[in-house]
């Protein structure tokens, strides 16, 4: 079951003395169930818009939208129990002591204090909970968002760029944490991100989106075999030799560093056969496989 | 799937956001200043009055007795002056004066406290008061919403915006309300004391009480006006700064601008229509015409504005400024 649906959603800002300026053109997103789902485009592809439109705060020109099963926005109140979201920097009151933020948030769900507790434990605020907001650094702050998206125990987690301001540790905290809400089978989470690297280690599935289209989607393994270039990195014990028996029977190499680098093999193990053949053997043999970084850019580029 | 309980959240809605309006330091602040505002008050007023001795009012009796007869002497003599014309002599010598045309006070260097007199215009006063006061916190209640953007956190956990400002207007209004009511009773209780500590023994007209409750009465609508006002313009503008800016602008320049130069829509002005509804039997407003007659008199035209008048004028000014801010607030794109 998909927990959000988006359908040919498009949105124009208008402005001032200018064109409109369009922000999403007829994007296309599924997210399954219990999975996490990466976000990922380039500034300005409308990442924000179509999370904003999700949770009711922008109205689409056209297309239809479902969270849950409902539709947004007119169904949005029956959901938005199960639903919770960070969207971008924390929006908190700043004389406010993150306690009491989260118990003022906890407060409209009928959400006891003990869970308030417990969110401010697991993002390790605790001890700080009753300073001041104004007076947290960014990852403080960015980890309070991430609390009080905690509060509701949400079947849909909506995270948009949660690593913003986290020093490494706390980024593997949150890295982790997503994945532990990611596994736990009752919780989907769609995460925003820049951070390829993030959505690669964290993610399921992805969807790619370039100025407000989608771009390529799926789960990340098949992403990142749809950008395979059948690339194998090669080490030999004699690699002249290795070079020139693969040369002549028609391989395409290139050096990298110690090792050879051969383009558009489909069959290794016919590359194997060649060098034994000619009694070459070899040290090392991997692929090399494209990183979502590469592929992103590649598809990203070509779109724009 | 198992939705939120409506009634539920809108109950737990209400609680939050009576709690999120009492933790605001500068309301807080606000508060406490207008506390000690009174206090300074308090200790005026027992400073500028004081409770007279039989002395002193024996010989402020006789002094007013000496000037009734001095009044009378003179008017006599005016209304037998025959350079005056006859059928003019009544309106140009006046009415006899009597004791309740110059009170007591007026003989007294230190007057007394009195509840006839001091006790309505000292709640005028605080009425005024309590509604500036009351446009200040409306104005950066909601304002403060907007620029730390915790309106839009609040949209995550009540997504229906009719229902959210619906609640932050409730709890806005209460709130102008209750800090009106309080500083009438306030004021009212220290009148009580200061009539028995500093003043002097009086009797009250029929019907006194009654228009006392009557004008805290209305003085609490005022303050509930004043601070949906605040809140309406605050939640239009999405600033408090700004918001208060206009308030000052309106006040200082359109106000001072329509009594120059389109004195006829005075009634219709916010400071007119809120003394209107606070003033028993409302305001008279006098408005001059733009010329001068042959005789150097300005004409004018006497016009009483109601207190039912003055205060529809400021209820139609109000429900169209939060119908306006609701109404963008529902359509809008949020960021």
């Amino acid at each position: 079951m998909a927990v959000v649906e988006v359908q040919n959603a498009s949105k124009a800002y208008r402005r001032r003395r200018k064109p409109p300026a369009k922000a999403l053109d007829g994007l296309d997103l599924s997210v399954a169930e219990h999975r996490v789902h990466g976000f990922l485009g380039p500034n300005g592809s409308g990442k924000t818009t179509t999370i904003r439109a999700l949770l009711g705060l922008v109205r689409l020109d056209t297309g239809s939208l479902r969270l849950l099963g409902r539709t947004v926005p007119e169904q949005l109140p029956d959901v938005i129990a199960h639903v919770e979201a960070l969207v971008e920097t924390p929006l908190f009151f700043p004389t406010f002591g993150g306690r009491r933020n989260l118990r003022l948030l906890a407060g409209i769900a009928g959400i006891p204090d003990t869970r308030v507790e417990e969110c401010l434990e697991i993002v390790g605020l605790l001890d700080r909970g009753d300073d001041k907001f104004k007076g947290y650094s960014l990852g403080m702050k960015q980890r309070l968002g991430i609390a009080a998206a905690l509060l509701k125990q949400p079947r849909l987690l909506i995270l948009d760029e949660p690593s913003n301001g986290l020093d490494p540790a706390g980024i593997r905290e949150v890295r982790e944490l997503i994945r532990r809400l990611g596994s736990d089978g009752s919780t989907t989470v769609l995460l925003s991100s820049h951070l390829l690297s993030e959505v690669q280690q964290v993610c399921d599935d992805v969807t790619i989106i370039a100025e407000g289209r989608l771009i390529a989607s799926g789960k990340v393994q098949d992403v990142l075999a749809s950008g395979s270039t059948g690339d194998l990195r090669l080490r030999a014990p004699d690699p002249q030799a290795a070079h020139d028996v693969l040369a002549a029977a028609g391989y395409q190499l290139t050096a990298d560093g110690d090792a050879w680098r051969v383009h558009g093999v489909t069959d290794p193990s016919g590359l194997t056969r060649v060098l034994a053949e000619r009694g070459c053997y070899l040290s090392e043999l991997s692929p090399i496989a494209a990183d979502l970084e590469s592929i992103f850019l590649d598809l990203t580029r070509t779109e724009t | 799937m198992t939705g939120p309980r409506h009634g539920a959240a809108r109950g737990s809605l209400l609680r939050v956001e009576v709690a999120r309006l009492t933790a605001r330091r500068f309301i807080q602040i606000i508060a406490a200043l207008a506390a000690l505002g009174f206090v300074v008050l308090a200790v005026l007023s027992f400073i500028n009055y004081s409770k007279p001795t039989a002395e002193v009012l024996a010989e402020a009796e006789a002094r007013r007795d000496a000037d009734l007869v001095l009044f009378e002497q003179y008017r006599q003599d005016c209304l037998a002056d025959e350079t005056l014309p006859e059928e003019e002599r009544e309106f140009i010598c006046g009415e006899p004066q009597t004791v309740e045309n110059l009170p007591i006070e007026f003989y007294i260097d230190t007057p007394p406290f009195t509840l006839e007199n001091d006790l309505p215009a000292g709640g005028l006063a605080v009425a005024a008061a309590t509604a500036m006061i009351g446009f200040v916190i409306g104005a950066t209640y909601v304002g403060a919403e907007w620029s730390t953007r915790s309106m839009v956190a609040l949209l995550f956990w009540e997504p229906r915006r009719l229902t959210v400002i619906g609640v932050k207007t409730v709890v806005a209004a209460a709130a102008g309300a209750l800090l009106a009511l309080v500083g009438q009773l306030a004021w009212f209780g220290l009148a009580r004391v200061l009539a028995a500590a500093r003043g002097a023994p009086e009797e009250l007209p029929a019907g006194f009480w009654g228009d006392v409750v009557g004008q805290g009465g209305r003085s609490v609508l005022l303050g509930v006006v004043a601070t949906l006002l605040g809140f309406g313009l605050a939640n239009l503008i999405r600033n408090t700064g700004a918001a208060l800016g206009v308030g000052f602008a309106y006040f200082a320049v359109v106000e001072s601008a329509v009594r120059g130069f389109r004195p006829q829509l005075q009634p219709f002005l916010v400071t007119d229509s809120s003394a209107a509804l606070l003033l028993d039997g409302g305001l008279t407003v006098f408005i001059y015409e733009p010329t001068v007659d042959e005789s150097g008199i300005q004409e004018f035209t006497e016009l009483v504005v109601s207190n039912l008048r003055g205060g529809l004028t400021l209820a139609a000014y109000t429900v169209v400024l939060l119908a306006v801010g609701s109404w963008l607030f529902r359509r809008r794109d949020l960021h």
